[in-house]
């Protein structure tokens, strides 16, 4: 099991070099990736990391297990399984691999599925393996942890289909159920991840979005991508009729004319000893702020693609005076770059060594745009649902056999056996879960939909607690604490299986259930034991508890002489708030109950 | 490339009858379509599939019997490689590459998966751009093999092309070369060439050169720096210090050893920091003492391979001993447990290899560390027996200093006199 952890032991650094790939071409992507010049630092921890990860061991035999999943995910899928698989590289120079390509191979292709009656198509079935963990950048390093990398990933692309945004949530929660139906998938954030290709109709590209983490994403991300491509082709047609060309006149140096500049953005980069550099863009006055839909803007795509080299500081004509950039400013610059009203222009703020490259890709891609469209990006998803530069999409040239591994035959009995194991329909499956726990069908889809299905089955096996109540607090209390903000990821599994079984034994009541797991979830405890003694929450034995209540009906004598039995509802009040997940309600009311009468009595 | 490479019996068969070549375009229908080009197969792989690589760039393998039908779509389309030819600097020192195969002087072919062999200038430079900024290279191919197949007429080979270029204005050479036996070559070339003017540095790699991670370019940056920087002579291993890419380690070519079968910095100077170290651009000198202790080269390219080295262990039986005895072997190598010992069962032998004027010398399985024979019994036993002990020279390198020694003198207390003297670092203090 890797270890999640951010201990590292070991640190190394690495400077990767784009090389010439198999159809003796630099695949565009990794070039684009080398642009940057990025040195590596990785930092691993023996736990979970080798030599094989740190590029200093050839690669290992394929996993067993992670073979047989794909094999039975792709019989799921009714996918074509090839006899001979190939394990590929594929170049990957971002520093995300330390070996500088990514290990892949194609399992099988074809197949389908249905969602809510559309079928929808497979195209292929991809075992590789996951990338580093970036850890960010210190300057020109950039960090990687090594503890995810080499872990075994299943890649499923469907056949592309035309869909509404809404109803792409749903396919994907239908293709995320037939694959926990397989009980092989693990539910959690980042456990299936979902990369959505989107492409408009007419004139739109591919474009690869990763990083979609959550299904509420998927609509957002679709819906913004479809704008941003109908505003790029927009904004292609207006720059085709504007008579404008680059040429290396227009690049020009002026940290000398915006030393006196007050903009705090530009003196401080003056101060990192960067360089304040123009380009002027004949006839394209308005071009950077036209905006055809709300957000989308060529500014916007330029100003991405240089926040993607690590820099900040990039203005356009159409946005100043602003950022304190003034107006005087402006007019010096104007006059100093002899342009006229017409032009736009960009001021940056870039390292010396990096000023060619920054602004030779500027220029491509405000030409690309012009000429052919929409770029082709990878891009990545953002919190709210945006998308943003992540890198140009790679060729085919990127992928080369994996010389240190021979093909991998996949012989008749495996092919039988992920057959064999081809795992119910979710209908089935939410019967299934109904008839052997006598839960209703809402619960079962809950629970099933919940990471918890195998826990919940465990606990019920082990317990005498019944189906009902162990569900409702996997599916329902854990959610709601989570949703008042604290964080499901640090209860293990082990303690809600032993707070399961301490309720089970008596030692704790049912409704000491949630104070644990709040406990536990808000950080405050590590264990269930330590939970249960930061709560005090411990079961008080039957003469302390006869003892607690005598005492309250004692000091509210005055309540009982005036309610009679009607009492028991104010000292109910009372007494939970002492015995509150020490005492089961149900015996605190019997106890207060039995106390009451016998205090009248003897009144 | 043959046409069919990898393809036998039925698969050959099947591409036969279909007059179909390996870089065909093809279009196949089976349980789906597919479209690719024919891949070359892996030797030892079975008959009965086809290797397609697909559009997306993934290669598939694709069961022949299930294959309905398959229809050229187009003839392969040759790649031409552009190579640029480098414009010269005068002011920059030169350098030559002479290779002779290895990971570092391969390339893969990205098609296939095949490694070939390469390193014309123009390759060089075009797959390190940084070596043109720093000097002229010159690049010959002498011939490509890979460690293993390195054999002694290959060290004379280099030994010879080396002497050819002896009064060269090279500021120095390297020699691209596989790294598992890359400590055998250097320590011949040390002996064959001492005093050599011009530096040398064998240069190999850990990583092949198709992967962005590769050592090599390090690796060679590195030598190109340390050649014309570090102001001595000498027949040096240059590779990398650690798992960083960030120093690079030149060793002694008679002190070093590769101790790791994969890692960047798996060469290592045995008890010793390496005579050389390149960080920072900067090239920093550790040796106290020069490489060679003769001042005039003094070529001498013979050699003379009847030499064994022996690995005593417990259990070793004595008549392996014999049987080199009886096949006229000049001279044994022993390496020693501890402070160099062979047990008792082996005087016998020993013995008789003596008597028969076989050159007898002991090093140590410690590796680091000399021997020393007479603080034991049996150590002073073995002397008796006419083994010299070798101080702390590297087992490999006792042997090739053998083999060397007796190649090119006659006389028995010549041949112990030169064992003994320190030629080119081979012993250090």
């Amino acid at each position: 099991m890797p270890l999640e952890s951010d201990e590292y032991f070991i640190k190394f650094l690495r400077k990767l070099r784009a090389s010439k790939s198999e159809l003796g071409e630099y695949d565009p992507a990794a070039l684009f990736e080398k642009s940057k010049s990025k040195t590596i630092m990785y930092y691993a921890n023996p736990a979970s990391s080798c030599l094989v990860e740190q590029d200093e061991e050839p690669p290992h035999e394929l996993d067993g297990d992670a073979k047989k999943i794909a094999l039975i995910i792709a019989s799921t899928l009714k996918s074509n399984i090839f006899s001979e698989i190939y394990p590929m590289r594929k170049t990957v120079v971002d520093g995300s691999n330390t070996t500088g390509f990514q290990r892949t191979m194609l399992i099988s292709q074809g197949g389908n599925f249905e969602v809510d009656g559309k079928n929808i198509g497979i195209q292929s079935i991809c075992l590789e393996e996951d990338a580093a963990k970036n850890l960010g950048d210190e300057g020109s390093t950039r960090k990687f942890g090594l503890e995810r990398l080499g872990i075994p990933l299943i890649e499923i692309a469907t056949e592309p289909f035309e869909a509404k945004p809404q109803q792409i949530k749903s396919i994907a929660l239908g293709l995320g159920r037939i694959l926990r139906s397989t009980k092989k998938v693990k539910r959690g954030l980042g456990s299936i991840r979902q990369d959505v290709n989107v492409s408009i109709k007419d004139g739109g590209v591919v474009i690869e979005v990763k990083g979609v983490q959550q299904l509420e994403q998927l609509e957002k991300v679709v819906e913004y991508e479809a704008k941003r491509q109908y505003g790029l082709l927009k904004i292609s047609k207006k720059l085709q009729e504007i008579e404008w060309m680059h040429n290396n006149e227009d690049r020009r140096l002026v940290t000398e004319q915006f030393k006196k500049c007050e903009s705090k953005i530009i003196q401080n980069a003056i101060k990192k000893n960067q360089e304040i550099v123009t380009i002027v863009f004949k006839n394209m006055r308005g071009m950077f702020g036209y905006s055809p839909y709300e957000g989308i803007r060529l500014g916007k795509e330029v100003a991405e693609l240089v926040r993607f080299f690590g820099l900040g500081g990039v203005f356009h004509s159409d946005e100043l005076p602003n950022y304190g950039i003034e107006e005087k400013d402006i007019q010096n610059l104007k006059e100093f770059l002899k342009i006229n009203d017409n032009d736009a222009f960009l001021v940056l703020a870039i390292p010396f060594e990096m000023i060619d490259t920054i602004i030779d890709q500027i220029i491509l891609r405000i030409e690309h745009i012009k000429n052919k469209g929409i770029p082709n990006d990878t891009r990545l998803a953002t919190q709210i649902g945006e998308t943003k530069f992540l890198r140009p999409r790679p060729g085919a040239a990127r992928m080369y056999p994996e010389t240190d591994i021979p093909p991998i035959l996949t012989s008749k009995k495996e092919l039988e056996d992920a057959r064999k194991n081809i795992p119910k329909s979710w209908d089935e499956s939410i019967k299934d879960l109904q008839t052997k726990y006598e839960i209703n069908e809402q619960l079962a889809e809950q629970i099933f939909d919940s990471r918890y299905i195998e826990l919940f089955e465990k606990i019920v096996e082990k317990t005498k607690i019944s189906s009902i109540f162990v569900a409702s607090i996997l599916c329902s209390t854990i959610t709601n604490l989570e949703r008042s903000g604290l964080n499901a990821n640090l209860l293990q599994n082990d303690d809600i299986v032993k707070t399961f079984e301490l309720l089970d034994i008596g030692k704790i009541t049912k409704e000491s259930i949630e104070m644990i797991f709040e406990n536990i979830m808000a950080g405050k405890a590590k264990t269930t034991e330590e939970a249960i003694k930061n709560t005090s929450i411990e079961v008080v034995n039957e003469s302390d508890l006869e003892k607690i209540i005598s005492e309250i009906v004692e000091t509210n004598q005055e309540i009982v002489k005036n309610q009679k039995e009607r009492a028991v509802g104010p000292l109910m009040g009372i007494a939970m708030k002492k015995l509150r997940g020490k005492a089961s309600g149900e015996m605190i009311n019997n106890l207060l109950l039995k106390n009451i009468k016998k205090k009248l009595a003897s009144i | 490339m043959s046409e069919f490479r990898g393809y036998t019996g039925k698969s050959l068969e099947f591409l036969k009858n279909n007059r179909i070549t390996v870089g065909d375009n093809v279009k196949i229908l089976a349980d789906l379509t597919y479209l690719g080009i024919i891949m070359p197969r892996y030797e030892h792989s079975d008959d009965s599939h086809l290797v397609l690589k697909l559009k997306s760039g993934y290669n598939i393998g694709l069961e022949i019997e299930k294959i309905k039908k398959i229809e050229i779509t187009s003839s392969p389309k040759k790649n031409i490689e552009k190579v640029e030819s480098v414009e010269k600097n005068p002011n920059l020192p030169k350098i030559l590459l002479l290779s002779t195969g290895g990971t570092i002087a391969s390339k893969v072919d990205y098609r296939t998966g095949a490694v070939t062999p390469v390193l014309s200038a123009e390759e060089l430079n075009s797959s390190v751009p940084e070596l043109s900024k720093i000097a002229n290279m010159d690049a010959e191919v002498l011939f490509s093999e890979y460690s293993e197949n390195i054999m002694p007429e290959h060290w004379l080979k280099i030994a010879d092309k080396l002497k050819e270029h002896s009064n060269s204005d090279y500021s120095g050479i390297i020699i691209a070369h596989g790294t598992d036996t890359m400590h055998y070559t250097s320590s011949f070339l040390s002996f064959a060439l001492a005093g050599f003017p011009i530096p040398i540095a064998l240069v190999g790699s850990q990583r092949s050169s198709d992967r962005a991670s590769s050592d090599a370019a390090l690796n060679l940056i590195g030598a190109v720096k340390f050649l014309i920087d570090c102001k001595t002579n000498g027949v040096y291993i240059v590779m990398h210090q650690d798992e960083n890419d960030e120093t690079i380690a030149c060793h002694f070519g008679t002190r070093v050893r590769k101790n790791h079968t994969s890692k960047r910095g798996a060469f290592q100077t045995v008890g010793d920091d390496p005579a050389f170290i390149v960080v920072n651009e900067q090239v920093q000198r550790n040796a106290r003492n020069n490489f060679f202790k003769v001042k005039e080269f003094q070529p001498r390219i013979k050699i003379n391979t009847k030499v064994a080295l022996i690995k005593y262990h417990p259990g070793y039986d004595p008549s392996l001993l014999e049987k080199i005895i009886e096949m006229n072997y000049d001279g044994i190598i022993f390496e020693g447990t501890g402070l160099g010992h062979i047990g008792k069962i082996m005087y016998g032998n020993v013995k008789k290899a003596n008597e028969k004027g076989i050159f007898l010398g002991m090093t140590s399985q410690c590796i680091d560390g000399r021997v020393r024979m007479t603080v034991y019994e049996s150590g002073r036993d073995l002397l008796d027996l006419g083994i010299i002990p070798l101080e702390n020279m590297i087992p490999e390198v006792a042997l090739v200093k053998t083999m060397w020694t007796l190649g090119n003198f006659q006389d028995r207390n010549e041949i112990k006199k030169i064992m003994l003297e320190n030629i080119a670092s081979e012993l250090s203090d």
